[in-house]
């Protein structure tokens, strides 16, 4: 595949780096090294890249292999970053908007390895692609995303605090 | 609220703001990588060129050189660049069937494993040089009569001895400390990721 080619096919793709992003690293800095370094090693390995497999699952494996491998000496523990790319409160209620932001502050304090199952999660892929790409057993990605969601629940209540 | 109920505002709204242009994504193709597999990769194929450069050096020292005791210490030298490159190309090998895309699970174990083996090897190949260096060094020595430790006496034997085991301990040392310090952590950090897998 020639450069240009790879690019525009990358710039299509790019919110699902963006979102990896987004879920893995604080700082904007952070991202931006995160950023760069998924498209650089998707280009480093697109000759791998055979074409049986959608560009967006390929793209998703590449991203997720790099961004959980991907260490960062001091890790600083905002969260602040993570919700305000994701969410916007002028298009919906607080109380519903406020859920929204106390989930996905649930989610930031996941480990890497369960951040990536519900990315894909909420990307609809399914529990056999989920698997797949994780490299588990489907069974296990079951069993995962039961303790997650289970979590998630106990997670969001201490952040969502509704006002009567 | 339930996970399910967040697919919502996850795929309508997905990332403002953050928008590439191609020319930007363009840019980022030349840049430098963090990826301990590529940069390790760098290493050895530097560490491929100076031994290959060594071994080029030893052939010519074997079939030019006049005094016997310089043909034998380039050809412990050739031996050693043979034995480097040949565990350098092993493990260049193995890097580049890992650079290939697995399963998260899969590269995971395949960068343990590779960097738990360029470390061990590295450790391995350093190791054995000192002492072949240092028994040379003394031998050249000593057959410079100008040199002071001529004719070479027990004691002398048994300091240079110890000078060397104090050398060697303090090689360990250093390089084990540069390795964990390099490799150590994220290593271990990648170990505990691992054992998540097997989890549920």
């Amino acid at each position: 595949m020639q450069e240009k080619e790879f690019v525009e096919l990358l710039n299509r793709h790019q919110n699902i780096i963006h979102k990896i992003c987004n879920v893995y690293m604080d700082e904007q800095a952070d991202k931006e090294d995160l950023f760069q370094e998924i498209t650089l090693q998707a280009w480093r390995s697109i000759h791998n890249f055979r074409g049986d497999a959608q560009f967006s699952t390929w793209l998703y494996r590449v991203a997720l292999n790099t961004a959980i491998t991907f260490f960062k000496k001091e890790q600083k523990q905002s969260h602040t970053s993570f919700t305000e790319h994701f969410t916007d409160i002028t298009e919906q209620p607080s109380s519903i908007e406020d859920q929204v932001q106390a989930m996905y502050k649930a989610i930031s304090q996941l480990s890497k390895i369960d951040k990536a199952l519900v990315m894909l999660y909420l990307d609809d892929y399914s529990y056999k692609e989920m698997a797949e790409i994780i490299g588990i057993t489907v069974t296990n990605v079951g069993a995962k995303m039961n303790r997650i969601k289970t979590k998630l629940k106990e997670e969001t209540k201490k952040y969502y605090h509704p006002t009567n | 609220m339930e996970l399910d109920e967040l697919k919502k505002d996850w795929n309508s709204k997905g990332v403002k703001d953050q928008q590439r242009s191609v020319d930007n994504i363009a840019s980022l193709l030349n840049s430098d990588t963090a990826s301990v597999l590529h940069k390790i990769k760098k290493s050895i194929v530097i560490e491929l060129v100076i031994s290959f450069a060594f071994a080029a050096l030893s052939v010519y020292v074997i079939l030019f050189s006049y005094l016997n005791i310089y043909k034998i210490l380039y050809s412990v030298v050739g031996i050693l660049c043979i034995l480097f490159i040949a565990v350098l190309y092993f493990l260049l090998k193995k890097i580049n069937a890992a650079l290939k895309i697995y399963t998260v699970k899969k590269n995971l174990e395949q960068i343990i494993h590779i960097t738990e083996e360029y470390t061990k090897r590295y450790m391995q190949l350093t190791m054995l040089l000192l002492p072949i260096c240092f028994v040379f060094g003394v031998w050249l020595s000593y057959n410079d009569p100008e040199m002071a430790m001529y004719p070479l006496t027990w004691k002398t034997v048994i300091i240079l001895l110890l000078c060397m085991l104090m050398a060697m301990v303090l090689l360990y040392a250093f390089t084990k400390w540069y390795l964990r310090k390099l490799y150590g952590n994220y290593i271990q950090q990648l170990k505990t990721l691992l054992k998540e897998f097997d989890e549920e």
